[in-house]
C-alpha cells in the first residue's frame, strides 16, 4: 500500500536534515506506529506521506502512484488519505457536521449527501447529540473524535495519524486510540500513527522507530 | 455559506471593512449624481426652449464667462438660416440669502416664458424694475407677487410672478428684463449666450457651420450638445472621476489589509483545509467570496449613503449649491456602483487569495 523508498526531506538549505534517506513498506489495512523522540522527523515523515509537502529526493509510492514528483495532490489527499491530528484543527465557527463535511467540498458530492453522510458518521461517533454544537461547546475527546469523523468522511484508503492523543488526558487518548484502531480494522484502512509514546505504539501491530532522521528498526 | 460565516467571526472588522467599501462607493454615487443632475437640467432647460442652435464666445468654460459683444450678437443675424435670434445674460449675484443667486436677463419674453409655468401672477414688463421668481427661491423667501426684493444694492425689483420650469437651476433663479440684468452684473455691450431658431426648411447643421466658419471667436452647436461643450461641466466629470477613483483605490486597499489579516489568522485553518481536499483555487475562491460578500453589502450600504449626502446636501444647501442636485435617483448609477463594488471586492482581495492559495499546507498546519 505504501512504499517509502529512500527519502530525503531538509530544510532551510540543507541546514535542516529531517529525514536522512529512509526507506520502509507498509501492508493494506496494516496499523503501524512511527516512534521516536520530538524532531526524530516523524511529522515530516506523515506529511510528506500525506503530500502535504514534496520530499527533497526519494520516492513514495502509495496504491502504485508516485506522489513524491510535486503534482497538484489536493484530490488525492481528499480521496486517499485521512488526517487526524494531535490538536483537533476543528474550524470554531462551523458546527461539528459542518467541520465533517469540509473534505467532501473537493469531491462532486451533493450537499445533502455531504450532510447525510456527516451525520451517520458522527453517530457512529456517539455525537449525535452535539451535530448541531460549535467545536468551543464540546469536550476534548468529543472534538478529537469530530476529527476522526472527518478523517473517514471519504473513505479513505490511508489514516494519519500524529500524536492523536496527545491533547487529551491518557484515560480519554486510550479509549480515543481504541476506537480508531478498531474503526480502521473493521474499513480495512491502513493506519500510520506518529508518536513518542510508548503505549500507544503498543496498540498497533508494528513500530518503526526514528532518531535523527533515520529509521533504527523497522 | 462558509464565506459568510467566516465574516461573522470578527464583527466589528467585517463591519469596518464594509463601511469602508460603503464611503468609497457612496463618494462615487453621490458626485455622479450631482455630475449627471447638472448635466440634465441644463440639457432640459435648453430642450424645453427648442432652441435649435446655442451659440457662445470661443474658449468660455462656463455661460458664465461667456461673452459676446453686442455687435457680434446683431451680425448673427444676416446668417443664412438664422430666424429667432434671442440672447441671455446670466449671471450670479451675491444676495442675503444666496451667494450665487442667479439671474437671467432675457431679451424675449416670447422665446423664454412661452414654455413657463406662470403659477401666480404675469411675466414681468420690460424697464419697469420687474421680475418673475421661480417657484423654490419663491418659497425659501416666502415672497408673493408684488412684494418688493432688493438685488445687489439695487433699487427694489417687484415680483410680478412665480414661474416653474422643472428645472431646478432655473426654479431657484430669477429672471428680468435683459436692459436691467446689464446694469446689475455690469455687462453693458455683452450677452453671455446667443440663442437660434433656424427658420422652416433650413438645415441646423449648416447654420452651425456657417456661424463657425464667419466667426472664429464664437462657438455654434446644436442646442443638443450643448451641456458637451460647455468645459466646465467636462471638467465636474473628470473631478469626479478623479475622486471616485481616488476612493477606489483607498477602498482596495481597505479590503486588501483586511484580508491579508483574515489569510494571516486563518493560516492554519487554510493548511487544514489543503490537508482535507481543498485545491488552491478553492481556498483563492472562499477569500474573494467573503470579499465580495462585505464589499457587496458595503455597495448597498453606500448607495444608501450616497442617497443621505444628497439628501443633507440638498437639505442644509451649502453656499445655496444644494439647489442644484436633483434628489432623483438613477438606476443606471445603482448598477454601476453595484460593478463597481464588486470589483473593489475582486481586487481587493486578489494578492491575499492568491498569498492564501500559495501556503504550502504543511507550513500552514505549523504555522504559531
Amino acid at each position: 500500500m505504501i512504499a517509502v523508498k529512500d527519502l530525503k526531506k531538509v530544510y532551510d538549505y540543507g541546514l535542516v536534515k529531517a529525514l536522512n534517506g529512509i526507506s520502509f513498506e507498509i501492508e493494506e489495512g496494516e496499523a503501524v506506529s512511527i516512534m521516536g523522540p520530538s524532531g526524530c522527523g516523524k511529522t515530516t515523515l506523515l506529511n510528506l506521506i500525506g503530500a502535504l509537502d514534496t520530499p527533497t529526493a526519494g520516492e513514495i509510492w502509495i496504491g502504485g502512484k508516485n506522489i513524491a514528483k510535486g503534482e497538484p495532490m489536493a484530490v488525492f489527499r481528499a480521496k486517499t488519505i485521512g488526517f487526524v491530528f494531535q490538536f483537533h484543527h476543528l474550524v470554531p465557527n462551523l458546527s461539528l457536521v459542518e467541520n465533517v463535511e469540509l473534505p467532501m467540498f473537493s469531491l462532486p458530492v451533493s450537499k445533502r449527501s455531504r450532510r447525510d453522510r456527516a451525520i451517520a458518521l458522527l453517530k457512529e461517533m456517539g455525537l449525535e447529540e452535539r451535530l448541531n454544537f460549535l467545536p468551543t461547546r464540546v469536550s476534548g475527546g468529543e472534538r478529537q473524535r469530530a476529527a476522526i469523523a472527518r478523517a473517514m468522511v471519504n473513505d479513505p484508503q490511508i489514516i494519519l495519524a500524529d500524536e492523536p492523543t496527545g491533547s487529551v488526558d491518557t484515560a480519554i487518548g486510550n479509549r480515543i486510540l481504541d476506537f480508531l484502531i478498531s474503526l480502521c480494522d473493521q474499513r480495512k484502512i491502513t493506519m500510520v500513527v506518529a508518536t513518542h509514546n510508548h503505549e500507544v505504539a503498543a496498540q498497533t501491530k508494528r513500530i518503526i522507530r526514528m532518531r535523527n532522521g533515520l529509521i533504527e528498526n523497522g | 455559506m462558509i464565506a459568510i460565516k467566516n465574516l461573522f467571526r470578527h464583527k466589528l472588522r467585517t463591519l469596518m471593512t464594509l463601511l469602508g467599501a460603503a464611503v468609497g462607493i457612496s463618494a462615487f454615487v453621490s458626485l455622479t449624481c450631482i455630475s449627471d443632475s447638472l448635466k440634465s437640467q441644463i440639457q432640459d432647460m435648453i430642450k424645453s426652449y427648442h432652441i435649435d442652435i446655442t451659440v457662445t464666445s470661443k474658449g468660455a468654460a462656463t455661460p458664465f464667462s461667456s461673452t459676446i459683444p453686442l455687435s457680434t450678437y446683431h451680425e448673427l443675424r444676416t446668417i443664412k438660416g438664422v430666424g429667432n435670434l434671442s440672447s441671455l445674460i446670466v449671471g450670479a449675484v451675491n444676495s442675503p440669502w444666496n451667494p450665487y443667486f442667479l439671474l437671467f436677463g432675457v431679451s424675449s419674453v416670447e422665446t423664454f416664458f412661452s414654455k413657463l409655468g406662470i403659477l401666480e401672477g404675469r411675466v414681468f414688463t420690460p424697464g419697469k424694475k420687474e421680475l418673475i421668481l421661480g417657484e423654490r427661491v419663491a418659497k425659501k423667501l416666502q415672497v408673493k407677487v408684488n412684494d418688493k426684493i432688493l438685488l445687489a444694492e439695487q433699487e427694489p425689483f417687484t415680483v410680478t410672478g412665480i414661474y416653474t420650469s422643472g428645472s431646478r437651476i432655473v426654479d431657484g433663479s430669477a429672471a428680468l428684463d435683459i436692459q436691467d440684468a446689464r446694469k446689475i452684473l455690469k455687462k453693458y455691450d455683452s450677452v453671455n449666450i446667443a440663442f437660434v431658431q433656424v427658420v422652416a426648411g433650413s438645415d441646423p447643421k449648416e447654420v452651425v457651420e456657417d456661424i463657425n466658419q464667419r466667426f472664429q471667436s464664437l462657438s455654434a452647436v446644436r442646442s443638443g450638445d450643448f451641456v458637451g461643450e460647455i468645459r466646465l461641466m467636462n471638467m465636474i466629470d473628470v473631478f469626479a472621476w478623479a475622486i471616485s477613483l481616488i476612493a477606489f483605490v483607498t477602498c482596495c486597499i481597505v479590503v486588501m489589509n483586511t484580508f491579508l489579516m483574515v489569510v494571516s489568522e486563518r493560516t492554519k485553518e487554510i493548511g487544514l483545509l489543503m490537508a482535507v481536499g481543498w485545491s488552491r483555487i478553492m481556498v483563492m475562491k472562499m477569500i474573494m467570496s467573503e470579499s465580495l460578500a462585505v464589499c457587496f453589502a458595503g455597495g448597498i450600504a453606500g448607495n444608501l449613503m450616497a442617497m443621505v449626502e444628497l439628501w443633507l446636501f440638498h437639505t442644509i444647501n451649502p453656499e445655496g449649491l444644494g439647489w442644484l442636485v436633483s434628489m432623483s435617483f438613477s438606476v443606471d448609477i445603482f448598477w454601476k456602483s453595484m460593478g463597481l463594488s464588486l470589483l473593489l471586492g475582486m481586487i481587493g482581495s486578489l494578492y491575499p487569495a492568491v498569498r492564501a492559495s500559495r501556503l504550502l499546507p504543511a507550513e500552514a498546519l505549523r504555522y504559531e
